[in-house]
């Protein structure tokens, strides 16, 4: 059996991995109470998206985490969930759950950049234009939409500027928009633009920010709102430059 | 035969955003063809629905019930939190351009950007309370096993 130290340490671990991987606020709290359970020991979790309080019962012990907000990867939620119901269902016991967490980097696989790239240009071909836009504006925002997402995710591992990566995002696809317009290419701007932005805009966030409020957790709603109406600036402005850069 | 082949077109748009969302957003491999059925079937409901209302907040929710029922029943069918097929599903019917274009007209001061800016909020709040819909319909028809 864990010591409470070893217990909350690695409860702390596994916040951090769920919240950076954009796992809801509910599931947070509910897989490190479920941890605490098959432990046997009675924790009790709160979590939002900018901080995680850990307690256990009887002790006075209180573990704080304050993550960063990351984006989704959702194949560590999966391996997380995993991990924990097979802990909760006594598959495992707590060394290999612990150490199964330490080595969560190296045994879950990143899909192959390429082909996230590859994703990215298919969600850029937004089924909404599918008959509203020209079958070459579609097409040249496959690879508009692609070239964004290279960009944006690149200059992120230079810099740690707040919103810089949807700035230049939107930067990439208004100017490459302009320019094919402008050399007759495409044929019409704002479909090309709106297309290319799907992969960028965080609509899955305000989307997942309602669905927070309905279940209560309003301080985590409403950041993660405030954050998707901020990043949809960000791309905006990114775009209004570009577009004022090429007239 | 027109409105077939365009319903067949647009269910495979549908289907391949998904699938590179599901791919962008790194969901295991198991989950990658039930993300995109999920999609496909939902977008396709909502260009159904189209047809017959002019208000797009109806479509939405239509759209997000199906994706509540039959993401559930993949869930249970695929072992995965359905989570992973809901989010690569949604992502051809949230309002992200609408969000991006309403930010734009806001910040160039255009009297129609406040209408823009509500139709967003509206839309995601349909998209929110569809899928909590279709979670129910599915706990209804399936109970607990």
């Amino acid at each position: 059996m864990p010591t409470e130290k070893e217990l909350l340490a690695t409860c702390s671990q596994v916040g951090n991995l769920l919240l950076n991987s954009g796992a809801e606020t509910f599931r947070i709290e509910n897989t490190i109470e479920h941890i605490g359970k098959a432990a046997q020991t009675p924790i009790v979790c709160y979590s939002t998206l900018t901080a995680i309080f850990i307690t256990i019962n009887e002790s006075t012990d209180t573990l704080f985490i304050k993550p960063k907000m990351g984006g989704y990867d959702l194949k560590k939620v999966d391996a997380i969930n995993q991990l924990s119901r097979d802990f909760t269902q006594q598959k495992i016991n707590f060394n290999q759950f612990n150490q199964a967490i330490k080595n969560l980097d190296q045994t879950v696989t990143q899909t192959p950049f390429t082909l996230q790239v590859f994703g990215a240009g298919l969600v850029s071909m937004a089924p909404m234009l599918v008959f509203k836009a020209t079958w070459t504006d579609l097409f040249l925002s496959f690879f508009v939409g692609l070239t964004a997402f290279i960009f944006s995710k690149k200059i992120t591992s230079y810099y740690d500027f707040p919103y810089i990566s949807e700035v230049i995002g939107g930067f990439t696809i208004g100017l490459l928009a302009s320019l094919l317009v402008k050399f007759n290419l495409g044929d019409n701007l704002y479909n090309i633009i709106i297309s290319s932005l799907m992969p960028l805009v965080p609509g899955v966030a305000i989307t997942n920010a309602i669905r927070e409020i309905i279940a209560k957790e309003i301080i985590s709603g409403i950041v993660r709102m405030t954050y998707a109406f901020f990043v949809a600036g960000a791309i905006a402005f990114g775009v209004i430059l570009a577009i004022e850069v090429c007239h | 035969m027109q409105a077939l082949i365009k319903l067949v077109v647009e269910t495979g748009f549908g289907f391949i955003s998904s699938f590179g969302f599901g791919l962008l957003t790194n969901i295991p491999r198991r989950a990658l063809l039930p993300a995109g059925i999920t999609g496909a079937v939902s977008w396709m409901a909502y260009c159904i629905f189209g047809l017959y209302s002019q208000h797009i907040v109806w479509q939405n929710l239509i759209a997000t019930i199906v994706i509540g029922y039959l993401g559930n029943v993949f869930a249970q069918k695929y072992q995965t939190p359905v989570t992973m097929i809901y989010i690569p599903s949604l992502v051809s019917l949230v309002p992200g351009g609408m969000a991006a274009m309403g930010m734009k007209n806001l910040t160039l001061g255009n009297q129609q950007a406040g209408s823009e800016i509500i139709s967003v909020l509206l839309v995601a709040t349909a998209l929110a309370v569809g899928f909590i819909v279709g979670e129910i319909l599915f706990k209804l028809t399936f109970p607990k096993h």
